[in-house]
Formats: structure tokens, C-alpha cells, sequence
């Protein structure tokens, strides 16, 4: 694993998602949502750039 | 080209501090344990895709102060986490929620920092790359103090002064919070249409988010060499915009990707010849944001959270699926940059 960059070499190690599902899915799908509006809020500053 | 020092060094130390205040609630906590994971990847997430939603809230609300509400809700988050360590069952729940104030401030710091450095910088990306800099000397400085349990009060008095100061410095011109009000100089893109670009630019960011993990980096065996890493970064990092100042963006921008790859690809063993590739690899951040501020002229909160959002995503296949052989990160390495040397090319004009 040394031969990989340590930016965060922990997460490398431990590449395999250690968890319960019952405290993961809840997470994931909080996170999830959040990207989604990310997302979404990008596109509408672009779509009203535009239209300027 | 004259740099505004004093806001460049004061965002500086604010986002140094900021990721000093992360890294060491992270590591203390979960270095290796079993929250390890979740922790990590709910980190990323809240703390780098909300960026575009914080941006848009605080250009939107000029009379809010992010730089207070910023560092307050930091510090609250990092007290909570801290204080967790004790709570028995409910561990995993004040965790969240300390991590929950933790990675909001944080976000707020990061677009409070971009807000300043790009509307007052006229027109330049030295500031914002200084600021952006900051970072990565933070992250380690966080991740060796974890080590230290007495080193929390310091990085919180330290966390605190940041805040103050860069309060105080958004007043020391007399714009007050005004500031968010100035209109972005930055002239970097082509005539090409805004879509073209925030796709190819954020784009560049997610790929080399992903592969910045894949670096080949053997040399790195002991704490020193991993300290010199995380410089060479954010060294990378500020020099990538004071550069393009200097030379142009899209000179900088694609020589900085076409160099770094034989500097990468051959200095597996090479200590110094691979901190010069890192530190090339990493001087594109400054010009992608160049770039994309360049397109959502007023709108930078967003540009700059497109380029968070554009890492968390690049970063998120590594909780799922590590990294492929080194074989194949060798030719990702390759091919990456030689398309965001091509997206570059084609975003940004000839003369910036």
C-alpha cells in the first residue's frame, strides 16, 4: 500500500466498508441528497448565467 | 501585478487553521477505528459538496457575516467531537452531530475565504490560490498533532484567532462585509458556452481528484517524507496561481499537466524529482477555479464550490472501490492529463 500516496492512506487500507449496514444505508442517502443538491443548484447558476 | 498580501496571508492562516481543526478531531478519534469509514466519507461529503449551496446563500445575503458564523460553528463542532469521546453508547450520535457543525463550518470558512480573496483580488488568482494553499499544510499539521491530547486548546485558541482576524481584515480596507458586493475581474475563458465549461473544468477536477490518490509515491516511508508531500502540495497549490499571473493560466495550466507526468511516472523511488511532479499536479487547482469564476462571473461562491463538489466526487469512488493495479494508475495518470491539458487548450484563451 506504500506505494500509493498517503493523502489518506487509512481509507486505501481499509478500502472494504467496515460498517453495519444499519448505520451506513442512513448516511449514504443523507449524503446522497446533499450531492443531488449540489448538483442541481450548480445547473441552475448556470442556466441563469446564461440567460444573462 | 501587485498581491494583496494581507488578505492572501490572513486566508492563508484562517484555512490552515480550519483544516488543523478537522484533521485533528478526525484522526484523534478515528484514526484506523472502526468508525474510520463512515466518518471519513460523511466528512468529505458534508464538508465539500454543500459548498455550492453555502456559496449561493452567502452572495445572496451580503449582511451575513460568514467569517464569525464560520469559525463559531466550527469550533462548537470540534468542542462536540471532543467532548464525545466520553459519551459511552451514544459515541456514534454525538459524533455525527459534532461532525455535522464541524463539516458546515467548515464549509462556510472555505467559501467565506474564496468570497474575499477572489472579489478583491482584481482580476487575479494569486490570492485564491495562496488561500487554497493553506490546506494541505493543515491537513498534516492536524494529522501529527491527533498524536496530542493537550494540543486541542492551542488549535482552538489558534481556530479562534483566525476567525477574529479575518474578520478584522475584511474591515481593514473599509468594505466591511461589503466585499461580497465587488465584482469578480477575472477574464480567463473563451467565448465558448458556460455549460461547455463548468462541465470540461469540473471535469478536470473530479478526474484528478481521483487520481491524486493514485500517485506513485514509494519514497514516502517516514513522517518527514510525508510532511514534505503535503508541502510540495500546497507549495504546488499557491504557485499555480501566483504562476499564472506571471506567465498566463492556460501556459501554466497546460505545461504544469504535461511535465508533471514523466516527473510522476519515473520517481516512484525519486523523492525530490516526485515532490516536483506533485507540486505541477497540483498547481492546476488555482486555474480551474480561475477558470470557472472566469465563467459564473458573479457568482465565485458557486465557482469555487463546483471545484469542492468536483473533488468530493472524485474522491468518493476511493470508499467504495480503492485503487486499481499501479499499472493502470500509471495510464490514468497519463491520460488525465493529457485530456486536462486538452480542456485547458480549449477553455481558456490564448493571451491569460
Amino acid at each position: 500500500m506504500k506505494n500509493y500516496t498517503v493523502l489518506l492512506d487509512e481509507i486505501v487500507s481499509y478500502g472494504s466498508i467496515p460498517n453495519e449496514p444499519s448505520e451506513i444505508v442512513p448516511i449514504l442517502i443523507v449524503i446522497s441528497i446533499v450531492v443531488a443538491i449540489a448538483i442541481i443548484a450548480t445547473i441552475i447558476a448556470v442556466k441563469r448565467n446564461k440567460s444573462k | 501585478m501587485s498581491i494583496k498580501w494581507k488578505t492572501a496571508s490572513t486566508n492563508w492562516f484562517m484555512h490552515f487553521c480550519v483544516e488543523v481543526v478537522c484533521f485533528y478531531c478526525l484522526y484523534r478519534l478515528f484514526d484506523g477505528g472502526d468508525y474510520w469509514w463512515i466518518m471519513a466519507i460523511s466528512y468529505d461529503a458534508l464538508a465539500f459538496a454543500p459548498q455550492v449551496v453555502i456559496g449561493e446563500f452567502f452572495e445572496k445575503h451580503p449582511k451575513i457575516k460568514p467569517f464569525p458564523i464560520g469559525g463559531i460553528t466550527l469550533i462548537i463542532g470540534a468542542i462536540i467531537m471532543i467532548l464525545g469521546e466520553n459519551a459511552g453508547t451514544l459515541f456514534f450520535t454525538v459524533e455525527l452531530i459534532g461532525l455535522f457543525f464541524l463539516t458546515i463550518g467548515n464549509g462556510i470558512m472555505h467559501i467565506a475565504g474564496a468570497l474575499r480573496t477572489l472579489r478583491v483580488s482584481d482580476g487575479r488568482l494569486s490570492e485564491s490560490a495562496i488561500f487554497v494553499g493553506g490546506g494541505s499544510f493543515g491537513v498534516i499539521t492536524g494529522r501529527l498533532l491527533a498524536k496530542s491530547s493537550g494540543a486541542f486548546i492551542v488549535i482552538m485558541i489558534l481556530m479562534l484567532a483566525a476567525t477574529i482576524l479575518s474578520e478584522l481584515e475584511t474591515r481593514s480596507d473599509g468594505s466591511d462585509n461589503n466585499f461580497i458586493k465587488i465584482p469578480c475581474k477575472h477574464d480567463l475563458v473563451k467565448d465558448i458556452p458556460i455549460a461547455h465549461i463548468v462541465l470540461i473544468l469540473g471535469g478536470i477536477v473530479v478526474v484528478r481528484g481521483y487520481i491524486g490518490y493514485g500517485l506513485p509515491t514509494a519514497w514516502n516511508q517516514t513522517t518527514i517524507q510525508t510532511i514534505f508531500l503535503f508541502c510540495f502540495m500546497g507549495l504546488g497549490k499557491m504557485l499555480g496561481g501566483v504562476l499564472s499571473d506571471i506567465f498566463g493560466a492556460r501556459k501554466v495550466g497546460v505545461l504544469s499537466c504535461l511535465i508533471a507526468i514523466p516527473c510522476l511516472l519515473i520517481s516512484n523511488n525519486i523523492m525530490w524529482l516526485s515532490l516536483i511532479g506533485v507540486a505541477l499536479f497540483s498547481m492546476t487547482m488555482a486555474i480551474t477555479l480561475g477558470g470557472l469564476v472566469s465563467a459564473l462571473k458573479d457568482k465565485p461562491g458557486i465557482a469555487f464550490g463546483v471545484t469542492t463538489l468536483g473533488l468530493f466526487l472524485g474522491t468518493a469512488p476511493m470508499f467504495f472501490f480503492g485503487l486499481p493495479s499501479r499499472m493502470i494508475c500509471d495510464i490514468l495518470i497519463t491520460v488525465m492529463s493529457i485530456l486536462s491539458a486538452t480542456g485547458f487548450m480549449y477553455c481558456l484563451k490564448k493571451n491569460r
